[in-house]
C-alpha cells in the first residue's frame, strides 16, 4: 500500500494539478483505457455507500436485536439520502460534527484498553505478529480487506489547485496520511489482539462492541456503541454525497444518460435523481456479509491502483531519453506495489 | 493483490469491466467519436476543456 502511495506521489509531483486514478490513466494510458478505469471507479463509489450502511446496521442490530439488519439499512440510508436531497450545507456541518465525536470514541476505547492491559497479565506481546494459527494465505487474505482502510488517501490530489507549493505538499500529503493512518491502525489493533488474542468471537461481525464488554463494562459498551453509531452516520453522509456528485458530474459529462443524471433540482440544487441511484443501492446489500460488499470495493481500488502503478512505468519509458528518471523508483516499485 | 479478491468479487467485478467495455464501444458508436471525459472534479473539467481547445487551436 505504501509502494501505491508513493507512486501516487510521483505522479502529482510530475502533474501538480488536481488527479485521480482516472486522470492519470486517461493522461498516460490513453482515453479508452481511462474510460474503463474510471468506470471501474464508478463501481467504488455505488458500493461504498452501500457498506457504509451495512457496517452501520450490522452494529445496530448488535446493540437493539429486536430490529433486523434490513431493516435499520432502510432507516439509515433512507436518513441519510434524505439529508444529502436537502442540502449540502446541512450534510457538510452535520459531517464534521459527527467525525469530532468518532475521533473522541477511538481515544477512549483506546484508553480503556490500556486500563484493562494495566489489570490484567498478556499472555504474549509477539502472539498478534506470529503465532500457531497463522498461515501466509491467511494474512495475504486479510491484508486484501485490510487495505479497504486505506482507501481515500487519493481524495488529497483533488485539492492540489488551493495548496500553496502543490508539487512539493501534495506528495508529502500523501505520504504522511498514509504513515499516520498506518500507525493508528497498527497500534490500536495490536492493544485490541492483546486485549483479546484470536479471532474467535460470538459474532465476529460486532466484535467491537463485545470487547467493548470487555474492558469497559455493559454500561460504557452500550453508551459508546450508540454514540459510535450516531457518529459513523458521518461516513454514511459523505461516501453518499460523493458517490452522487461523481454520478452527477458524469452525467453533466454526458459518460451517463445526461437528462437523468446531469440535472440540478430547482430548489434544493442538489443532484436529486443521482442522491436516489445511490440511496437505492442499500436494496442490494440487504442480505449481503460484510466482506463480500468489501470484495467489490477492493476490486475497484485495485483497477484503479494498478493503473496508478502503470502510469508510472509508462511515464518513465516515455522519458527514458532524458535520463534523469530513477529506473528503481520508477519501475521496479510500481511494479512490486501490487502484488 | 488482485489475486487475494474473493471469487465473487472478481467474477462480479470483471464483468463490471465488460459491461463498461461494451458500454464504451456504444458511446463511441465503435470508437467513431471521441472517448467522453469523466471530471471526477470541478477542476479536472477546467483543464480538460482547456486542453480540447489548445488542441483544437493548432
Amino acid at each position: 500500500m505504501l509502494l501505491t502511495a508513493l507512486s501516487y506521489a510521483r505522479l502529482a509531483r510530475i502533474y501538480p494539478v488536481s488527479g485521480s486514478a482516472y486522470f492519470y490513466a486517461r493522461r498516460n494510458l490513453g482515453s479508452a483505457a481511462g474510460f474503463l478505469v474510471g468506470w471501474a471507479i464508478l463501481l467504488d463509489y455505488l458500493f461504498l455507500p452501500m457498506v457504509a450502511w451495512l457496517a452501520q446496521s450490522i452494529l445496530l442490530n448488535a446493540q437493539f436485536p429486536a430490529v433486523p439488519i434490513w431493516l435499520w439499512m432502510l432507516i439509515n440510508a433512507g436518513l441519510t439520502t434524505a439529508i444529502n436531497v436537502i442540502g449540502i450545507a446541512l450534510a457538510d456541518r452535520l459531517n464534521r460534527l459527527l467525525l469530532a465525536v468518532s475521533t473522541f470514541l477511538v481515544l477512549l476505547f483506546f484508553a480503556y484498553c490500556i486500563r484493562f492491559l494495566a489489570g490484567n497479565p498478556v499472555a504474549s506481546y509477539s502472539a498478534p505478529f506470529w503465532n500457531s494459527n497463522s498461515t501466509v494465505a491467511g494474512i495475504s487474505a486479510a491484508a486484501a480487506i485490510a487495505a479497504y482502510s486505506f482507501l481515500g488517501f487519493d481524495a488529497v490530489t483533488t485539492l492540489a489547485e488551493e495548496t500553496k507549493d502543490a508539487a512539493r505538499n501534495i506528495p508529502r500529503a500523501i505520504i504522511w496520511i498514509v504513515s499516520i493512518g498506518g500507525v493508528i491502525f497498527f497500534v490500536v489493533a495490536y492493544v485490541m489482539q492483546l486485549v483479546h488474542p484470536g479471532d474467535i468471537f460470538d459474532d465476529a461481525q460486532a466484535a467491537s462492541y463485545a470487547m467493548s464488554v470487555q474492558v469497559g463494562g455493559q454500561f460504557f459498551a452500550d453508551w459508546t456503541n450508540l454514540a459510535g453509531i450516531i457518529a459513523g452516520s458521518a461516513s454514511c453522509l459523505a461516501v453518499q454525497l460523493s458517490s452522487s456528485r461523481l454520478l452527477f458530474i458524469m452525467g453533466r459529462d454526458g459518460v451517463l444518460p445526461r437528462r437523468l443524471f446531469g440535472k440540478l433540482n430547482g430548489r434544493t440544487r442538489t443532484p436529486v435523481f443521482c442522491v436516489l441511484v445511490t440511496g437505492g443501492m442499500r436494496f442490494l446489500g440487504m442480505d449481503m456479509p460484510l466482506e463480500t460488499a468489501t470484495g467489490f470495493i477492493n476490486f475497484g481500488a485495485f483497477t484503479a491502483f494498478t493503473a496508478v502503478n502503470l502510469c508510472v512505468i509508462v511515464y518513465y519509458l516515455r522519458n527514458y531519453a532524458t535520463g534523469q528518471l530513477s529506473a528503481v523508483r520508477f519501475v521496479v516499485m510500481p511494479l512490486v506495489a501490487p502484488s | 493483490m488482485i489475486t487475494q479478491l474473493s471469487e465473487h468479487a472478481l467474477i462480479s467485478g470483471l464483468s463490471w469491466l465488460a459491461i463498461g467495455i461494451v458500454y464504451l464501444v456504444w458511446l463511441t458508436r465503435g470508437f467513431r467519436r471521441p472517448t467522453p471525459e469523466m471530471s471526477f472534479t470541478q477542476e479536472q473539467a477546467v483543464i480538460v476543456a482547456a486542453e480540447q481547445s489548445s488542441e483544437a487551436a493548432k
